[in-house]
């Protein structure tokens, strides 16, 4: 049990160390302005030692000897040091705040643009809300210890040794006797500390985690909670959580608030003790009255720093925390789409094959199997199928957005495991059932925030698309800011926004999951106009559930189970009465007759 | 604030004495440091200097004494107070309505709940200490001052009246700043957020890159209010200890004339540059105390905000009170009409009745209302007067506890807890015992799949426990609703991950317990409403059609292409 113990903790602390070479990998990237946060860091805690010295030149020389002029030139000299300190305190605590803000830039950015590059696999496992606390809060938790803590830990520790030295110097018999007297209880307070916090400051973070969890589920299911009248019940159980976390909120407390007092106790014990031994000093004519002064004084500077220090414990451990689960995302690997070295670039034309495709989103569980079909350049072919069925699956693989486990799919007669991904992407319009809006306004959402597409480009897709009926009379048209995911426009607008979004982009290929959702007449009439119109001259595979558009198409292909069933024009699969004709009569032949 | 105090005041009052005492005992060792320098020259003696030291060690553990008790009683007040509020903020959110919850998004609710009540919590602890501390060491530090020389204390506090201009200046600023911080880093959090929940349509029109620009441009916003904020900060700190250092060089320079001049002696001048280098650490709190202080009061107006908020649905004024507990209940509704705000109707002139041991099944498409009926018989929503009854009963007279009583609900998102199965299923009466649990189980057609789980009963469920499958997870809730055991049972499509022989199982051991129970059945398959003894059909909020299956089947109306269309599907399913 105990070498299980040890071997975990060894364990952890290589780890550590790793967090720590990685956090100073980006600290190298700032080195020259490290450099210079070093040197004012190292004059601003050197100075204040300065001040003692020449203060007490005052008490033993200027002020016995009664010499005013030289008291005057000590003043100068003091307002001279202060006036600097205030400047280098000042460029010290500026550059620090930058620095350690443009650390967090940096990595704030990598975290970003990593976790974009993860593949889709990653996120349908995820919850988003875990996801983004990596790019937020755990970035916040690094960016004190950086700005604050790490400050504290190099200012201070210089801080100590400077003192301790100048200490050593003056009268190494004083300094030596009151470090005997005080060091070995520092240290022995501090061991007995660290170890109590470390397990009690663990434990509050796993309260709060639960805490949270509890308050996050009641918010979810408070439908329930409230029907079954649980609302006493988990007012309890909320309690006595929030009583335990509580109760060892104030477990750290009694153990910080013997700590840290104690700290303070013994620099005034210490002072007690230089008084009484640097007394006896003076007696035998060994120290004089002004060396005692100053030796108060720095001893007071000497323990100052340990207070600090350890109170900037919690903040390493949190940054330790966030750090930890930083890398572990950063570990994740991105998507293999960005690895392709020279890929092919096209242009893309629009030929689309696959050949024995072969996919499962976990091991065995064939979503598509063998399927093969070959769609020419202007082609609209209509994928037809129960839910279920795979049609969303093949969409997903043209874009790359899974590897298939077996075949090959072939766009333009490339495998798109040679193409770039951004060259095929680029040309391929995605148009999903569930559209996506983003809290800009309606402009910004169909550009995607992409500042070279002109306002006249935009309307004039707009107006193909059919979605100036509805844009227009929005109040501040263009303008108009879209509110919390776009709850306030029907399926059916944010479908031709999102028709629109993808015209900008004028892709070669058009790939469209036409919503299910029931949508008003007249929209559904714009949208129909609207999906024939794109259709024109480009290469299009629609999921098709409007009896118009499979029409329309020059080809269906029937998806059953995974499966390639049948394939051709409307009328030759009726004629055939297979799963098409099934089909045909459970999704599409209401809208022969409109308002049934 | 005092409000949330008061309830604490002693332990309040008990730790601003104990902080008093400490900057007390703080005070008096400057003092006897400058006695020791006075006598020095005359009657220096080993046994002086000796008391000397344990005077002040004295001190030293008094001061370490104290320092712990205000410690210990004013964080302890605050952590009561962080606590009062966090289980005021739940207590609120269990009297909200969905009314409420539609509007709120969760990850908003949290962050008030989680970041704004830490910022409240440091107010109610350091920034109360600092405040205090700042204005009792101020304040007594001075009196000892001017207890030396009424003089020298003018000259030497003279520099420190700039402060007060200093401090003024600085708080607008950084009150204006940190709101700027709090309010970038929203929108940064929303940015991550958006993007990575729409990233795979940032992904297909390949916008990686430009996605990367744009956060860099967001987060370059942050990092600049950051460094703004810091950089007002840092000069606000050099500022305070420059202006101390102006009044320690004037204090040296005018009382070591005074030394030399014969009017001071040199030990009081020793004590007093002590007492003046104590002044240090209550201006520096000051510039603490403000930055906690703003974003305290910020936090603990988001916090007020949400538990200001007044429910929509509560406890009527002269609720009906039923002399037990009904064992039937008959059910209608009558010319219900409802929509959200000013938005288009969802239900239109529904009307419907259940009588008890009667089951009602009710189809229609997605958004035909199903969903909405149900919380408006339950109140989850507001319904007008009169329009729903219970036992003839207007249901907005009823107490919401005594009308959910009379409900067993099964939901349409199976949402279980992440706790064991036995407080899931036991949810309603958690005194009942294994054998009843079980028993519910065995009707929901679950118990072998228990049975089979090493810890049984006390599997626990959840992100850390067994995930089941949606069909599991509907029978739980279904189990849990036959142990509520009310007199009328709602399934809101409780039945569409189950497998059509699973779903005939369940409904049949049901059968003697609905026997006096009023049951309305929601579904989209026709499968499980044959076991209803009425149907109704609703389309865009409206009911369209009525009947026993026959009889609809024979109507050849909506309910017919339903059938067929399922039969279709079935056969489908078969190839």
């Amino acid at each position: 049990m105990r070498r299980f113990a040890g071997s975990f903790d060894e364990k952890k602390r290589k780890f550590d160390i790793k967090l720590v070479f990685w956090l100073l990998s980006y600290v190298k990237e700032m080195k020259l302005l490290m450099g210079v946060a070093v040197i004012f860091l190292l004059l601003g805690a050197m100075l204040p030692i300065a001040l003692p010295e020449v203060i007490q030149r005052a008490f033993d020389i200027y002020i016995p000897q009664g010499d005013i002029h030289g008291l005057f030139v000590i003043a100068g000299i003091l307002l001279g040091i202060n006036a600097a300190l205030f400047f280098i305190q000042y460029l010290q605590v500026y550059i620090m705040t930058f620095l350690g803000q443009r650390i967090m830039y940096n990595l704030r950015l990598d975290i970003f643009s990593h976790i974009m590059r993860l593949p889709k696999r990653f996120f349908d496992k995820n919850p988003i809300g875990r996801i983004m606390t990596r790019v937020t809060s755990d970035v916040e938790a690094l960016a004190e210890l950086l700005q604050s803590g790490l400050v504290l830990i190099i200012s201070e520790s210089i801080m100590l040794v400077g003192i301790l030295v100048f200490l050593l110097f003056k009268n190494w018999v004083l300094t030596l006797v009151t470090l005997l007297g005080t060091i070995p209880l520092l240290l022995l307070g501090m061991t007995v500390f660290r170890k109590k916090i470390t397990v009690i400051y663990r434990e509050m973070r796993s309260l709060v985690a639960r805490i949270n969890a509890f308050l996050q589920e009641s918010i979810v299911g408070m439908d329930i909670i409230q029907l079954f009248n649980r609302q006493k019940r988990d007012m309890k159980r909320f309690q006595s959580l929030n009583e335990s976390y509580y109760k060892t909120t104030i477990r750290a407390l009694i153990v910080n608030g013997t700590f840290f007092p104690f700290i303070s106790f013994l620099s005034i014990f210490a002072k007690a003790f230089i008084i009484w031994f640097g007394g006896v000093q003076i007696l035998k004519m060994q120290l004089t009255t002004g060396q005692l002064a100053a030796f108060l004084i720095f001893i007071e500077m000497f323990f100052k720093p340990l207070r600090e220090l350890s109170q900037s414990y919690n903040i390493f451990q949190a940054a330790m925390a966030a750090s930890e689960k930083i890398t572990s995302i950063m570990d994740e690997p991105e998507s293999v789409v960005y690895s392709v070295r020279n890929g092919f670039t096209g242009p893309l034309d629009g030929t689309i094959e696959f050949c024995n495709v072969w996919f499962a989103y976990d091991e065995e569980n064939w979503v598509l199997k063998d399927v093969s079909f070959k769609i020419e350049k202007g082609e609209t072919v209509a994928i037809v199928g129960q839910t279920g069925s795979g049609k969303t699956t093949i969409i997903n693989l043209i874009g790359r957005f899974y590897d298939i486990q077996k075949g090959k799919i072939l766009v333009d007669g490339v495998d798109i495991k040679e193409w770039d991904i951004s060259a095929l992407r680029r040309k391929m319009g995605i148009v999903l059932q569930d559209v996506f809006l983003f809290s800009g306004n309606v402009r910004e959402n169909i550009s995607l925030y992409n500042e070279e597409i002109s306002l006249d480009e935009i309307r004039e897709i707009v107006r193909f698309v059919n979605a100036d009926k509805f844009i227009d009379k929005l109040p501040e048209k263009y303008e108009t800011l879209i509110m919390e995911r776009g709850k306030a426009l029907s399926v059916g607008q944010r479908q031709l926004l999102s028709f629109a979004r993808t015209l900008t982009y004028r892709p070669a290929v058009l790939i469209l999951d036409e919503a299910t959702a029931n949508i008003d007449s007249e929209t559904e009439k714009y949208i129909q106009e609207a999906t024939l119109r794109m259709t024109e001259g480009r290469t299009a595979i629609i999921i098709a559930h409007r009896l118009a558009t499979i029409k329309h198409a020059h080809r269906i292909m029937v998806i059953h189970r995974g499966e390639l069933r049948e394939a051709g024009t409307h009328d030759e699969l009726i004629r055939r009465k297979g799963i098409y004709y099934d089909l045909y009569q459970l999704q599409y032949k209401d809208q022969e007759s409109p308002g049934a | 604030m005092w409000k949330y105090i008061k309830k604490y005041k002693l332990l309040f009052f008990i730790s601003l004495l104990a902080l008093l005492l400490v900057d007390f005992s703080q005070l008096l060792i400057p003092r006897i440091i400058g006695q020791i320098y006075d006598t020095l020259g005359e009657e220096g003696s080993f046994r002086f200097f000796l008391i000397s030291g344990l005077k002040i060690a004295g001190l030293g553990l008094s001061v370490f004494a104290f320092r712990f008790f205000w410690r210990i009683f004013l964080i302890r007040m605050s952590r009561k107070v962080e606590r009062d509020i966090r289980e005021n903020l739940f207590y609120r959110l269990l009297t909200f309505s969905q009314h409420f919850f539609g509007k709120w998004n969760t990850g908003d609710l949290m962050a008030r709940a989680i970041n704004d009540i830490n910022h409240i919590q440091r107010m109610f602890s350091f920034g109360i200490v600092s405040i205090f501390d700042a204005v009792v060491m101020g304040l007594m530090t001075l009196g000892f001052m001017l207890s030396y020389d009424v003089k020298f204390t003018l000259i030497a506090v003279s520099p420190l009246s700039l402060l007060t201009f200093v401090v003024l200046y600085f708080e607008k600023r950084i009150h204006r700043l940190s709101l700027l911080v709090q309010n970038r880093f929203s929108r940064l959090s929303t940015f991550v957020q958006e993007d990575f929940s729409g990233n795979f349509v940032l992904k297909s029109l390949n916008r990686e890159e430009e996605e990367k620009n744009r956060f860099a441009s967001v987060s370059r916003d942050y990092l600049d209010k950051n460094v703004r904020l810091g950089r007002i900060q840092a000069l606000l700190h050099a500022s305070i200890t420059f202006i101390i250092a102006i009044s320690n060089v004037l204090v040296i320079y005018v009382g070591g004339k005074n030394v030399i001049n014969g009017i001071t002696s040199k030990g009081d001048l020793i004590a007093f540059l002590s007492y003046l280098n104590m002044m240090v650490w209550p201006m520096i709190a000051i510039g603490f105390a403000i930055n906690i202080h703003q974003r305290g009061r910020a936090s603990l107006e988001r916090v007020e905000e949400l538990t200001g908020y007044k429910p929509v649905i509560t406890d009527p004024p002269n609720p009906f009170l039923p002399e037990k507990k009904p064992e039937t209940l008959s059910v209608e509704v009558r010319d219900l009409t409802f929509s959200f705000g000013e938005g288009a109707p969802i239900l239109e002139n529904v009307s419907l009745s259940i009588a008890p041991g009667e089951t009602v099944g009710l189809i229609g498409r997605i958004g035909s209302g199903k969903s909405t009926l149900v919380k408006l018989l339950s109140r989850l929503l507001k319904t007008g007067d009169d329009t729903i009854f219970f036992n003839g009963v207007d249901i907005n007279r009823y107490k919401l506890n005594d009308l959910r009583a009379l409900i067993s609900y099964v939901p349409q998102e199976p949402f279980l807890f992440s706790t064991t199965i036995r407080e899931n299923v036991a949810y309603y009466d958690t005194s009942l015992d294994d054998e009843a649990v079980m028993e519910a189980l065995r009707k929901a057609d679950l118990s072998g799949t228990i049975e089979e789980m090493p810890a049984g009963l006390d599997t626990s469920l959840g992100e850390r426990g067994v995930n089941l499958s949606g069909g599991q997870k509907q029978r739980m809730t279904i189990a849990r609703a036959i142990l509520k055991d009310a007199p009328f049972f709602i399934f809101d499509d409780s039945f569409s991950s189950i497998d059509t022989d699973t779903e005939e199982r369940i409904l049949t051991s049901l059968a003697p317990l609905f026997e006096n129970k009023s049951v309305l059945i929601i579904a989209h398959r026709i499968s499980t409403l044959r076991y209803a003894d009425r149907i109704v059909v609703l389309d865009e909020g409206r009911i369209v059609e009525e009947g026993t299956h026959q009889e609809l089947l024979e109507a050849r109306g909506a309910y017919y292409d339903i059938f067929n269309r399922q039969k279709l599907e079935e056969k489908l399913g078969r190839e």
